[in-house]
């Protein structure tokens, strides 16, 4: 959706939709040049383990955009939990929480980018995974009971929308009592330019 | 978006005990303006509601479980304890003193409700007025369950004989605010602590049940082990008194303990004002705290304090006493 649109001009719909075009491409395409760092290597210096990534099908980092490679292990996810991880991409830290949780917990992994879903569902399946649930959704507006989940993560997602009160709404709403939110988020010392607020590319920075 | 903006998302959400566990370097992109953080918040676990029963005059019979009797004013004592709610001392000579008429009218009314409420009988010093011993012998002849505050100062042997004699006195609750006699006697008073003492024995040789009351403060909280211990092996009962900001506690400065005293067994949730009201100087109040506040005055029979209007008077106290927050948050 390059329609040459300031970013304060869109509606958070076109923005979500540019977000999850952006994304499509990603997953498609990620050895192209984008704005932002994708990939294994980019695991590897954020942190991930190299035995993890050199063990795991190189599918599943391949298209990996996260901020953090801390997020799993402060989420403290325990054997026996429900996991909801916004915006799970190709399903690197999906899979850590599932090995985490183990056969008795489940983890949820929703994505706005279907090409996304479709990376992380053939990844997991090939890692044996059977305790994960993927689906399509925005964290805006999320497919689950009100008090379900033990514990929400998200890897670097806060950022691309344009309604972030509604997605931290949407946490509240499905965590159970007592239950906790883990996020990895880039956040800023200043405040940015105008000239990198409008423009749809630094949205993605 | 600044990492202030981020959490206080967070806040506004109605998230808790927000914290930030990690600050790493952004490597996602070239931002040098950038960095990543990874925040944790929580959905705070939803509490219990307690059940309150309704305290009604519909259901008297069942819902109006105490009635707190004061047979003389509640500023009315022989001692002036550092922490009195009511700031009574032997100066303040209220002359009020509860009659045998007065207390026949409260059966009278209890009768044609219904209601048969475990009776409180306290103080000041109830054992000031000068005809407390047949006041208790129609209270246990009638056939009510009944315990009695006291200081334990005027309780010698004939008194204990008196009290030994009553069928339906459940205990006799004595003060005692530290296990030695200079903790305990900087509160009470000079010579105290072996007068309580003495009182305690003179009950227990008679096996009148004892509970011993202590005041969880600063100056005793290290000690409520101790206390413990000491009414164990005295054969009583321990029961913990909430401070309230009243009276000479007030003009003393007196803090609560820090530390809430464990507790054994589940804890009691209804509040005095939830199970019954308080009877002072001829008229009824919404609790024994209150007895001297003029808002908790809720009228002066029985069926006006159990009333709808007084129960919404009640509600309407909780609101703004500080007293009563002082109860909600630990329970009485």
């Amino acid at each position: 959706m390059s329609n040459g649109k300031k970013i304060g001009e869109m509606t958070p719909q076109e923005i979500r939709q540019l977000v999850a075009e952006k994304y499509t491409e990603v997953a498609q395409a990620p050895r192209n040049r984008y704005k932002f760092r994708v990939g294994t290597g980019y695991a590897r210096d954020l942190g991930y383990s190299v035995t993890l990534l050199e063990s795991s099908p190189s599918a599943l980092s391949e298209a990996f955009t996260g901020v953090s490679a801390s997020l799993v292990a402060l989420s403290e996810a325990k054997p026996g939990e429900t996991i909801l991880e916004l915006g799970c991409g190709g399903g690197l830290d999906t899979a850590l929480l599932a090995g985490r949780v183990g056969a008795n917990g489940r983890v949820i992994g929703i994505d706005c980018a279907e090409p996304m879903l479709k990376r992380a569902r053939t990844n997991l399946r090939q890692l044996g995974y059977i305790n994960v649930m993927l689906l399509p959704a925005p964290a805006e507006n999320l497919p689950l009971a009100d008090n379900s989940v033990d514990c929400v993560v998200s890897n670097g997602i806060f950022n691309l929308s344009a309604d972030k009160d509604a997605i931290f709404a949407e946490i509240r709403r499905v965590l159970k009592p007592g239950g906790r939110t883990v996020n990895a988020e880039i956040v800023l010392r200043t405040e940015p330019t105008q000239a990198e607020r409008d423009s749809q590319e630094d949205w993605f920075t | 978006m600044s990492e202030k903006g981020f959490l206080t998302r967070y806040i506004g959400a109605d998230f808790t005990k927000v914290e930030i566990l990690t600050r790493e370097p952004n490597k996602r992109t070239k931002n040098p303006n950038a960095y990543v953080i990874v925040a944790r918040a929580y959905k705070e676990q939803a509490l219990p509601m307690p059940v309150r029963p309704e305290l009604s005059l519909a259901n008297a019979r069942d819902s109006l479980k105490e009635l707190w009797l004061f047979p003389i004013a509640p500023e009315f004592c022989n001692l002036a304890c550092t922490h009195c709610l009511y700031a009574a001392s032997p100066l303040r000579k209220n002359p009020y003193r509860l009659t045998e008429e007065e207390l026949t009218r409260i059966f009278t009314e209890l009768d044609s409700l219904g209601a048969a409420p475990h009776l409180l009988v306290t103080g000041g010093e109830p054992t000031l007025h000068p005809q407390l011993y047949t006041l208790l012998a129609q209270v246990d002849q009638r056939g009510y369950s009944f315990q009695l505050h006291t200081n334990g100062t005027r309780i010698h042997p004939k008194e204990a004989e008196h009290l030994a004699g009553f069928a339906h006195l459940k205990k006799v609750q004595i003060s005692l605010e530290g296990p030695s006699p200079e903790l305990n006697d900087a509160v009470m008073g000079q010579g105290l602590y072996q007068r309580v003492l003495r009182a305690i024995a003179e009950l227990r040789t008679r096996e009148v049940p004892v509970a011993i009351a202590v005041t969880p403060m600063e100056s005793n909280q290290d000690h409520l082990t101790q206390i413990e211990q000491f009414a164990e092996e005295k054969g009583a009962e321990l029961v913990h008194i909430l401070l309230y900001d009243l009276g000479a506690a007030i003009d003393n400065g007196l803090k609560p303990a820090a530390v809430t005293p464990h507790n054994d067994g589940p804890m009691d949730i209804t509040l005095m004002c939830d199970k019954g009201v308080a009877y002072s100087e001829g008229k009824y109040f919404a609790c024994p705290v209150l007895v001297k506040d003029p808002d908790a005055r809720l009228g002066n029979s029985l069926s006006e304090a159990l009333s709808p209007q007084a129960r919404e008077q009640v509600m309407r106290l909780r609101d703004t006493k500080a007293a009563c927050a002082v109860c909600l948050k630990g329970s009485s």
